[in-house]
């Protein structure tokens, strides 16, 4: 046991089966690992190995066929589609493989997104997105458009996103994976300081960069864990 | 989330994509265009063709004697008319006639033509403009004098030009102070071919009329006001005439009472047919705009998937993914209602200034189509909005 990293997501025996052509394809069996306050856990593996599977699950953007999923002591079985919104909204911040952000919307307004949600009133919205895009290296840049920024301000706007409501988790689908060197170092870095700063980030990610900072590892296979996951 | 925050995202996604939402606004209002502009026409063609066919019959009663019931009361009276607008709820003025024939001359010529003598408010029966001269006034139908007004027929068939001019009827003097033109209405057109004269001098001097004693009259027409209900008005009015003329309540009523209507059904029905032909093709537009509508409203949410599983990603609960869809549409279905409104309005406009047809906007038609763009719009809001709260967050992660 680890007293000064607390556990945040409890993950015990996942099971996962999606319907493919041929028959149900299991993307992930029995899966079980704990999600730590303060910790980086990277899950590695081949592509179609149950990665993203897996972080949407811990991210309450799934539900597991079999097994439970945890957060912050709160069994989310029991939940219905609100009910895991509400805990989404309060827990976990969500950085996607592409950055996920409206296009639409600008970069302030992609990452008030969450606050809205959680009905923070505009004067204060207002200072935590600032705050937040400081965070991130893009102070001043609240008014841009999506189409204005690089790949990698991209990228940071979605963590800014991602951190604007000061979650627990931070879940991250190959946070690195579409950025060149110098932005996938910075990126690193900047997951390192929300380590640094207490919260829990989990990733999926090939990039050895990303592996080397990790403080845990999980390499999952056809679904399976073959590397022992951090508990 | 707050309600403001709804609204602004809803404003939000409908400016996000503007030729999208122009052309969902469009299709609506296109539909809701022809329904207001059908409804116009139907309305102004409606109250032309009640116009035409009724006159100023659709609210009056025409009161004669009983040809039915042998008795001693008689036909009613020209003290009975006065009696019946002071009693009778609603009535608003009376009418009473005396008709027979007469030989007419001018100078040596002479014809034979209806004459008309009259009392009281005359005019609306009358439904028809002055085509020289001027009309009778109450005080002189009212009078003595012997004054007429002949029909444009009569003008003709006599020679007569611009009056005063002086005819003689029955061989009584009577000065022309007016000539009347095609009647506006089928029932007035009885007056083409007639002499109108006060109901004294008429009774007098002009008519003939062997078993009609003084005072007493051919029909009375009691005016009453527009959507009256025209049977409990019969009852109330045949109490209230028995009961001045002591004609007991028990037995069948000396006076019967015609809707003049009745014997116009015809057109009524023609009226009908048209409005049911011209409802049906607004309802057809209506239709395939509608499917045009909820086909793009749909499309348009397909195309958002991603988004709308974004927001949920970032903490969107269902209710707030319906809210702010619903309100979209809302919005989108206000949007149509007002543009579709000002576009039948317009068409309606142009058709009655280009081809002069009647139109007729009432409040209600207006608030209708506003009222049926935020319906549609609620509907097709509240299905989609569903649809799209059904949708699974993990499709945020998806490239």
């Amino acid at each position: 046991m680890k007293p000064d990293h607390p556990v945040l997501a409890r993950v015990r025996e996942v099971t996962r089966t999606f319907q493919g052509r041929s028959g149900p394809v299991a993307a992930l069996s029995d899966v079980t690992l704990d999600v730590r306050a303060g910790r980086l856990l990277v899950v590695g593996g081949p592509s179609g190995g149950g990665k993203s599977t897996l972080l949407n699950l811990i991210g309450l953007l799934d539900r597991p066929d079999a097994g439970e999923v945890e957060i912050q002591g709160e069994a989310t079985g029991p939940l219905d589609a609100d009910g895991l919104a509400r805990l989404r909204r309060r827990a976990l911040g969500h950085l996607f493989q592409d950055a996920g952000l409206i296009s639409r919307l600008s970069a302030g307004a992609n990452v008030a997104l969450p606050l809205m949600y959680q009905g923070v009133a505009e004067e204060e919205r207002r200072e935590r997105v600032a705050g937040a895009l400081e965070a991130v290296g893009l102070g001043g840049r609240s008014l841009s458009g999506i189409e204005e920024l690089s790949g990698g301000e991209r990228h940071r706007v979605g963590l800014a996103r991602a951190l604007a409501s000061a979650p627990a988790i931070l879940i991250c689908d190959e946070p690195t994976a579409s950025l060149d060197a110098a932005n996938g170092e910075a990126m690193v870095r900047l997951l390192r300081d929300q380590v640094a700063a207490g919260r829990a980030v989990v990733c999926s990610s090939h990039d050895p960069r990303l592996l080397s900072a990790a403080d845990d590892r999980l390499l999952l296979v056809h679904g399976r864990a073959t590397q022992a996951a951090p508990s | 989330m707050k309600r403001v925050d709804t609204v602004r995202s809803a404003v939000w996604a409908l400016g996000a994509h503007p030729a999208r939402t122009v052309a969902l606004v469009l299709a609506l209002a296109a539909g809701i265009a022809a329904t207001t502009f059908v409804a116009s026409i139907i309305g102004g063609f409606s109250k032309e063709i009640d116009r035409l066919a009724f006159g100023a019959y659709p609210t009056a009663l025409v009161i004669r004697e009983n040809a039915f019931v042998v008795d001693r009361h008689g036909p009613p009276r020209l003290t009975d008319a006065r009696q019946l607008v002071r009693k009778v709820e609603g009535a608003t003025a009376f009418a009473a006639w005396v008709k027979g024939e007469a030989e007419v001359w001018r100078g040596r010529e002479s014809l034979r033509f209806d004459v008309y003598g009259v009392e009281g408010h005359y005019l609306d029966e009358l439904d028809s403009p002055i085509a020289a001269g001027r009309y009778l006034s109450l005080g002189e139908v009212g009078g003595e004098t012997r004054k007429c007004l002949v029909g444009h027929d009569l003008a003709r068939a006599m020679n007569l030009s611009a009056p005063p001019q002086t005819l003689q009827v029955r061989g009584v003097n009577c000065e022309i102070v007016g000539v009347l033109a095609a009647a506006r209405s089928r029932p007035a057109d009885r007056y083409a071919n007639a002499v109108i004269a006060p109901f004294a001098v008429a009774q007098r001097y002009f008519l003939n009329r062997e078993g009609l004693a003084p005072g007493e009259v051919d029909w009375i027409t009691l005016f009453l006001p527009q959507g009256a209900n025209m049977d409990e008005a019969e009852i109330e009015t045949d109490i209230a005439l028995r009961s001045v003329r002591g004609a007991p309540q028990s037995r069948p009523s000396p006076f019967s009472y015609g809707d003049p209507n009745a014997t116009l059904e015809q057109q009524r029905t023609q009226r009908d047919l048209l409005t049911r032909l011209l409802l049906t093709v607004a309802a057809l537009s209506l239709f395939a705009s509608l499917v045009a509508y909820g086909g793009m409203a749909g499309a348009a949410l397909a195309s958002r998937r991603r988004e709308v599983a974004l927001r949920m990603a970032a903490g969107a609960t269902g209710r707030d993914i319906r809210s702010q869809v619903t309100v979209e549409f809302l919005l989108s279905g206000l949007g149509a209602g007002v543009l579709g409104l000002g576009a039948g309005v317009l068409l309606a406009a142009v058709s009655a200034k280009v081809w002069n047809w009647p139109m007729s906007l009432s409040p209600a038609i207006a608030i209708s189509s506003l009222l049926l763009g935020l319906f549609v719009g609620l509907v097709v809001g509240v299905v989609l909005a569903g649809r799209a709260a059904g949708l699974p967050p993990s499709l945020a992660a998806r490239i």
